[in-house]
């Protein structure tokens, strides 16, 4: 399978990267710094590139270098043979995305033109955490799986905040509730059967990967836990019956917002039964199945974006991390502050530079 | 730098869509340089519009007042005056760049009633803010039997429609509304004309 490449990647007032410009190389690429000099801030500035969105943060206004007007990121993808220059332009909460020098149809399919993957830090929560992180992982492969996903998601969502509200202003009668419980159902239900998709691909790759990276005799299960009524008319009676409640809770009780990607371990919840070196294996089996799926789905290896590797890494999981990394053949943009940990790539396939104050210099 | 006058109508343009403070200093920049009827003309005119151009009393839609009208007079637009519109067939929409779009296809042979807002309740519009007693009246007084329920494709828009369908069945109208040719989340003044032809030749019962 061909690889998606990021040939080139320049910043214009993004975060503190004031003015950068770098040609990357077609595999392993490690920026290294000292703490707080703009590691991460490239790693996001090629996300955002890619997929028009942050993996820090929900918002864009914060991209924009302090004191800046307007800010940006450019970038040369190559896809096989296909080249495509990529911008967002960015003005304070506003973005203006361009591939080569045209408006695309929509954000949506902006999002899923140029795949990336990200492993950072905090993504331990995949596994520990509450669950929203893994009904975004669903949500990610699921846009991948099924391009309406992200304007259903949004429909969805619009649709419960519009019939919370309605609740809360105009009690449990409110006449236009009907409405908006019959567009909470219909958008959920797709939103829900996707999820279900991503989940049916995602589970068996993260167990096959699991059973070779984590404890032995120890099984991870992975099962899609939704919480939407399986039809139509459940679902429809399902609102109506929760409305005092929900007016109560200020919240909408049923529904795939609470939905769930449930990981076992020998028949126990993961999260407050496994250890920390189990929660970390089956944080690289997932995201080495999302990595599996999006290549499958969008026929292209995406990128990955490592973040920090190396801070407190203990030497079982840095090698299970670089023996999975020496399988990956796609575009992989690194960062570490311990250069010398990372032994990844060979000298013809690995690029490395330097991050100092908000410049990035080849090294 | 620039003088207070200058200053003082480029703000006012940055009210516009779309016009930031730049556009709107290099807008009246330009004007400045033009002929100087060019902005005594905009000038005068943009004093008597308000007056001048206001909803159709009747439909929404907009409506040049009639010469002399006395203040306050009712306004009838062009729609509701063409009498080769079929009364028979209404056309509902949420604004009026929506009947604009509309109008552009030039495939609508009846006429228009603009709700002004759509159902949303995080905006603090609730069906008490519709106008539907005068919607029910005019589909009454009309003879109105074909309503065409073309709000956005959007949530709020979908709402809307759902919600007027359970208005108007009781008056034994045909309800259809608009087809999906419009992409979802999508906005009606922004779909070009042959794809709005579509949308309205394509139209579903609700
Ligand atoms: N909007 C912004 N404008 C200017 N500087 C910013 C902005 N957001 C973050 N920074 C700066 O970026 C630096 C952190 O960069 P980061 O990429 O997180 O560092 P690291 O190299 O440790 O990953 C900090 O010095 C912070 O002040
Ligand atoms: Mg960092
Ligand atoms: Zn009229």
């Amino acid at each position: 399978m061909r690889p998606l490449v990021l040939e080139s990647l320049a910043t214009f007032a993004f975060r503190n990267l004031v003015e950068v410009s770098v040609t990357l190389g077609p595999s392993f690429n490690v920026f290294s710094g000292e703490n707080g000099q703009g590691k991460t801030n490239l790693l996001e500035a090629a996300y955002v590139l890619a997929t028009s969105k942050s993996f820090r943060t929900s918002k864009l206004a914060e991209l924009g270098a302090h004191g800046a007007d307007v800010a940006g990121v450019r970038g040369k993808f190559r896809e096989g043979p296909d080249y495509r220059e990529q911008s967002i332009g960015l003005r304070g909460a506003a973005r203006a995305p361009k591939v080569d020098g045209k408006r695309p149809k929509s954000l949506f399919e902006y999002a899923v033109r140029s795949p990336v993957v990200v492993f950072h830090p905090a993504e331990v929560a995949l596994s520990m955490g509450p669950s929203a992180e893994r009904r975004k992982l669903m949500d990610r492969v699921g846009a991948y799986l099924s391009p309406g996903l992200l304007v259903e998601l949004e429909s969805y969502r619009r649709a419960v905040r519009e019939r919370q509200r309605a609740l809360e202003v105009r009690g449990v009668s409110a006449r236009d509730l009907p409405d908006w419980e019959a567009l909470v159902v219909t958008h959920g239900l797709r939103v829900a059967e996707i999820r279900q998709r991503a989940a049916t691909e995602l589970g068996p790759r993260a167990e096959q990967g699991f059973a070779r990276i984590g404890t032995p005799g120890l099984p991870l299960v992975v099962t899609y836990l939704g919480h939407a009524p399986a039809d139509e008319a459940s679902f429809r009676r399902a609102l109506e019956e929760s409305r005092v409640k929900d007016r109560a809770r200020g919240a909408a009780t049923v529904g795939p917002h609470r939905d769930d990607l449930r990981l076992t371990l020998g028949g126990h919840v993961a999260k407050g039964t496994a250890s920390q070196g189990q929660h970390r294996a089956i944080v690289l089996a997932l995201k080495s199945a999302e990595i599996e799926v999006v290549s499958d789905a969008r026929g292209v290896r995406p990128i990955l974006l490592l973040d920090d590797v190396s801070s407190e890494l203990d030497a079982a999981r840095t090698e299970a991390l670089f023996r999975f990394l020496g399988a990956h053949e796609g575009q992989v943009l690194l960062t570490t502050t311990r250069p010398e940990m990372i032994t990844v790539g060979t000298a013809e396939s690995r690029k490395d530079f330097r991050v100092e104050s908000g410049s990035v210099t080849p090294s | 730098m620039l003088p207070p006058k200058v200053r003082r109508i480029a703000q006012l343009l940055t009210r516009l869509p779309g016009v930031g403070e730049k556009t709107a200093s290099r807008y009246v920049l330009h004007l400045l340089a033009q002929d100087p009827a060019v902005c005594r003309e905009l000038g005068k005119e943009l004093a008597l519009l308000p007056d001048a151009v206001g909803p159709c009393s009747r439909c929404g839609n907009l409506a040049e007042s009639e010469e002399e009208a006395p203040e306050g007079a009712p306004r009838i637009c062009a729609v509701c005056n063409d009498p080769r519109r079929e009364s028979s067939l209404l056309c509902v929409v949420g604004r009026v760049h929506d009947l604009f779009a509309i109008e552009r296809t030039g495939t609508m042979r009846g006429r228009y009633f603009v709700l002004g807002r759509l159902l949303s309740p995080l905006e603090g519009v609730g069906p008490d803010d519709l106008p539907i007693p005068k919607l029910i009246q005019r589909v009454q007084d009309e003879g109105v039997t074909e309503i065409i329920v073309a709000t956005p494709p959007s949530v709020d828009g979908e709402a809307t429609a759902l919600f007027l369908k359970r208005e108007l069945l009781p008056l034994g109208v045909a309800l259809s509304r608009i087809a999906s040719g419009v992409p979802h989340g999508g906005d009606l003044e922004y779909a070009d004309p042959i794809t709005m032809g579509r949308a309205l030749s394509g139209r579903q019962r609700l």
